[in-house]
């Protein structure tokens, strides 16, 4: 397994050699970085060869591997963003950085779906954070290195091109699964939520947790077609009756609370397929994996990867491994 | 094994929840969802053709990925 945490010195060397690099790390740290086909985002917790850490020295570097090449950098906000897909390379896929909280977060989580050609070619990617510590006081960043530009406003996505003869899949690992409970849905999408139907009955959301007594570090489970969509709960205002989530819920969608996990390393790895690290080019896990399952100085498998505030396998997730492989063309 | 046109009854199966089997193509599965919760409020012929042109161009953009050659057989086989 790589050794992902390099200090700024040895990216800077990266970068003039001329890498194609996806970055992750303080910001101070990647402010001393000079121009060059990278983008990055600040958060300071990791997955690596190590197991979980906190590290504000180094900087957490996917230097693209199998031939992969960076093909540009795009960058977009509220006015732009629902052209992310439409304007991905056709041989090839995109990973992009969105500042937590941001508008252009708020509205790639809400509308991606409906957005055009949507899903038609691979989008990976996380959600830039800060130390919790630092929650209010510091604002999540993402960086587009080919300008040197910084931005809590915008998404940076990163155009990567495939060599001939290879296709990029996207995967995602959630160990969550429904709990069997009674069937929540949703009468609007949203951040947010007051009112919902529990197996039909109309109830006040916040209202039903707390006299259903739901462990609310477990995630919303929805099932797309065979696939556990998680989302995950933010806070509970008991006194205005209002739940916030991390990812937007949908209206219809049918979602259950998820049943308790024991022992989160061990049901990752029993989850993990063989091998599944040699074919990532990049990956990330959530910052609600890294604290609820108390991951520092926890290996999952042979998985390294910044631990974020959100994460991109098409649309929006949370409490899941996102990841991209590269494997040969399977015709 | 090639893609078929979208006029394949087999595509509307897919997203209406009929067909013989779900996809394990990861990103069939997000857009199948997002038009399931179109077709809730209301299933017109003309969305369920415009639905089934943007799944079939999925996968036939997609026809290279392992998990798209192994969809096609179970769909379609």
């Amino acid at each position: 397994m790589r050794d992902h945490l390099q200090r700024v010195e040895e990216v800077e060397k990266l970068i003039r050699r001329g890498d194609g690099l996806l970055l992750a790390g303080d910001e101070a740290l990647l402010r001393r970085l000079p121009r060059g086909n990278w983008i990055g985002g600040t958060i300071p917790y990791f997955m690596t060869a190590q197991g979980g850490l906190v590290d504000h020295e180094r900087i957490f570097v996917d230097d693209l591997p199998f031939g992969l090449r960076c093909d540009g950098v795009r960058r977009y906000g509220t006015g732009d963003i629902e052209r992310v897909y439409s304007e991905l390379p056709a041989n090839g896929f995109g990973v992009a950085i969105l500042p937590a909280s941001s508008p252009v977060h708020l509205a790639f989580a809400l509308g991606a779906p409906n957005f055009e050609q949507f899903a038609l070619r691979p989008l990976v990617g996380w959600v830039s954070g800060v130390h919790l510590d630092d929650l209010g006081s510091k604002s999540p960043k993402v960086f587009d290195g080919t300008t040197g530009e910084v931005s809590e406003e915008q998404a940076v996505v990163m155009h990567i091109g495939l060599p001939p003869g290879k296709v990029a899949e996207l995967g995602v690992l959630n160990i969550f699964r429904d709990g069997g409970g009674p069937a929540i849905v949703f009468p609007a999408a949203g951040f947010s939520a007051r009112e919902v139907e529990v197996d039909g009955q109309r109830q006040n959301f916040a209202e039903y947790i707390k006299k259903a007594g739901l462990d609310t570090r477990l995630p919303l489970v929805a099932d797309y077609c065979g696939t556990a969509i998680n989302v995950s709960y933010q806070a509970i205002d008991d006194v205005n009756g209002e739940v916030f989530f991390y990812a937007p819920v949908f209206a219809g969608i049918p979602y259950r609370h998820a049943a308790p996990v024991k022992d989160f390393v061990a049901e990752f790895d029993a989850q993990l397929p063989k091998d599944l690290g040699h074919r990532i080019a990049f990956s990330c896990n959530c910052i609600l994996n890294f604290l609820h399952s108390n991951l520092e100085g926890k290996k999952t498998g042979d998985i390294a990867c910044p631990i974020t505030f959100g994460e991109i396998a098409y649309q929006l997730l949370n409490q899941t491994l996102a990841y991209v492989t590269i494997t040969d063309v399977a015709r | 094994m090639q893609v078929p046109p979208a006029t394949h009854s087999a595509w509307t199966a897919l997203l209406t929840g009929k067909g013989k089997s779900e996809p394990s193509f990861l990103a069939a599965r997000m857009l199948i969802v997002r038009c399931r919760m179109e077709l809730v409020k209301g299933a017109a012929p003309d969305k369920v053709k415009k639905f089934a042109t943007e799944l079939r161009e999925l996968y036939a953009s997609n026809a290279d990925c392992a998990s798209v050659q192994q969809d096609l057989p179970k769909i379609f086989g």
